[in-house]
């Protein structure tokens, strides 16, 4: 037999024998068991072993490692749970899969960690067939290097420890998000016990702990990126008015939010002017969402923050003072 | 046929077998087809497992049974207990196909039947809460519409736009291109007859489209390769950063940094147009330093003026 087919055969066979059975394997039974480790000193099967528990690994097969008490004197039992390896059957049809297979075609994901589709396609059945509703045009999204690392984390319910911002943070990752040209993880944060959103491409370091170690947190509910929603202080009303193109703006970044049209709308001057009602909780956040509609956009009120953003303006005209 | 490292064959096989399980076998054609793999190589993975690959002790009930019938075009595989489902997606595929279809899914007209795909999915991952959200800019679907009818038709669109940049509102009229959207914004290449040059249009800052009858013109000059390359531009902007703008580090396509004796951070970026300079240097804190990169001349004139401009809303 060729090498390359020797070790397909071992690697398949390894798995095999640890899906077969029941009770977790000590090395020497695998040994035993698994055609291709026998020949050759026990040196080199512990070797070619770890490497292969490495390649699996690498293609999803996790190989947990237990402690067999009963065994004199105790010793590391290996095994592959089912319910890790498993993929359920999705059910999908050819037309459906032909419909990833289409959406994987136009969305270019640019990073180095983003993995093969084709690989996963095997997986869930095939390449699909039918034709796909045809894509409006090419789909370019940047993949900062974490976001393979933080989704595995969110995938297996993995605690995730990485340093952000110059601090250490231990978190349970519910979600992966993309907004506004940047990916951001939506976490429970066990070192303040609060829910977090984090910026993917300024997590650094990032450890993977063990699976299944938190349960999901449907109520952890939607990412907030509001730059005037930050932070944990009290929130205060603020009302802004928008002219015609700064309130298309604001329709089209934050369709949520409900622009109230102010006047006649079919009046020459001013059409289309509108006012919004912010909850307000950093006002630095507020200030500098304001400034990017420039003289588009005016602090109504309360009279405290119209004031507090005058004043803000004022301190950025230099020693020439208002004129 | 194809040559793959071992380990990769290891996982197609893996990955494929389980979807040949079926009673009176499959059709070798189909399968080919189905998951893109060539005939040679199919029968070759499954000789391999057929003839090394079983449990302890070997005996011939402890081994795959496989049936070729190449006349027939059909393979039947029994299988012991093991090799039932296929392999759990990694969490790079699952990535890689998931935020696909979300990417999608977040264009003005998503398409059901991928929306149920994406779901399929999911849940096969075993989650019922969505584990990766997408969120683009919104766009009128009129807009849209409209942009996607004289692309098709190959028509002049006139579009009332607002450039952000500039932050001007201008009417023009463009012949269409190409549709692309980067990093969570639809945009329209095309080619401005009022600027005589290729551009580049947000959908979402399109306020009112409208599809003229005339068709575009054939002799227009290619466009440039990558129409998001910027770097073209002119002025440069060097900031000394005081530590509360240390974001504007990762924030903004930065093209020099450097720490200085002090500490604090010097970066170069090229700027935009005058109303992108003026957004910026209205937010950096009191202590950041801002000068032109090639004169050296400070910037805090531009600064004071952009302020006296929006205060004029509060005299």
């Amino acid at each position: 037999m060729a090498a390359n087919d020797e070790r397909s055969s071992r690697l398949l066979n390894l798995v095999t024998a640890l899906q077969d059975t029941s009770v977790p394997l000590s090395a020497d039974e695998i040994r035993e068991r698994v055609p291709g480790y026998t020949a050759g000193a026990y040196e080199s099967f512990r070797r070619t072993f770890e490497r292969d528990k490495d390649d699996l690994r690498r293609m999803g097969v996790e190989i947990e490692v237990v402690e067999l008490l009963a065994q004199d004197p105790p010793t590391s039992g290996y095994r592959i749970r089912r319910d890790r390896y498993e993929l359920p059957d999705p059910g999908l049809t050819p037309v459906e899969l032909a419909s990833l297979v289409a959406a994987t075609r136009v969305v270019n994901l640019i990073g180095t960690e983003v993995g093969d589709p084709a690989d996963g396609f095997r997986k869930l059945g095939g390449f699909g067939d039918g034709a796909a509703d045809a894509a409006p045009g090419p789909v370019e999204v940047e993949v900062p290097a974490a976001l393979v690392d933080v989704f595995d984390g969110v995938l297996d319910r993995r605690l995730l420890q990485f340093r952000y911002n110059d601090s250490d943070r231990t978190v349970e990752p519910h979600r992966v998000h993309f907004e506004r040209g940047h990916w951001y993880l939506l976490a429970w944060d066990r070192s303040v016990e609060d829910r977090r959103t984090f910026r993917v491409d300024r997590i650094g370091g990032v450890r993977r702990g063990e699976p299944e170690a938190f349960e999901r947190r449907p109520e952890l509910g939607d990412i907030t990126m509001r730059p005037w929603e930050y932070g944990d202080g009290p929130a205060t009303e603020v009302r802004i008015r928008l002219d015609r193109v700064a309130a298309a703006a604001l329709r089209s970044d934050e369709p949520e939010l409900e622009l109230l049209p102010v006047g006649d709308p079919t009046a020459g001057h001013g059409a289309g002017t509108c006012d919004v009602l912010l909850h307000v909780v950093d006002r630095r956040g507020l200030f500098h969402f304001l400034v990017s509609f420039l003289d588009r956009a005016e602090v109504l009120e309360p009279p405290a923050v119209r004031a507090d953003f005058v004043g803000w303006l004022e301190a950025q005209c230099g020693d020439g003072g208002v004129t | 046929m194809s040559r793959l490292p071992a380990a990769e064959r290891a996982e197609r096989i893996m990955s494929i077998v389980p979807w040949l399980v079926t009673p009176g076998g499959v059709s070798i054609t189909e399968t080919c087809e189905q998951f893109k793999i060539d005939r040679q190589d199919l029968l070759e993975d499954l000789k391999l497992l057929f003839y090394n690959v079983g449990v302890h002790p070997f005996t011939p009930d402890a081994l795959v049974t496989v049936f070729i019938e190449e006349e027939d075009d059909v393979v039947e595989v029994e299988l012991g207990d093991f090799f039932r489902r296929p392999l759990r997606l990694g969490a790079d595929e699952a990535l890689a196909i998931l935020a696909a279809a979300r990417m999608l899914l977040a264009s003005p007209d998503p398409d059901p039947t991928l929306q149920a795909a994406a779901e399929r999915v999911e849940a096969a991952l075993g989650s019922t809460e969505r584990l990766v959200g997408v969120e683009f800019n919104s766009i009128d679907p009129a807009v849209f519409d409209d942009v996607r009818t004289s692309l098709e038709a190959g028509t002049v669109l006139r579009i009332r736009y607002h450039s952000f940049g500039r932050d001007e509102l201008t009417e023009r009229e463009v012949e269409p291109l190409q549709l692309r959207s980067r990093d969570g914004r639809w945009y329209l290449q095309a080619w401005c007859t009022t600027a005589g040059e290729h551009r580049l249009f947000r959908l979402d800052r399109m306020l009112e489209t409208e599809v003229l009858g005339v068709p575009v013109q054939a002799d227009r000059p290619a466009p440039s390769s990558d129409p998001f390359d910027f770097s073209g531009a002119d002025r440069r902007i060097r900031l000394v950063l005081a530590p509360e703008d240390q974001w504007v580090a990762t924030q903004y396509p930065i093209e020099e940094e450097r720490t200085l004796e002090d500490g604090r951070t010097e970066v170069v970026l090229a700027s935009g147009s005058d109303a992108w300079l003026e957004r910026l240097l209205l937010r950096m804190a009191p202590g950041t330093e801002a000068t032109d990169a090639t004169s050296g001349a400070p910037l805090d004139a531009e600064r004071s003026e952009a302020a006296r401009r929006i205060l004029r809303r509060y005299a």
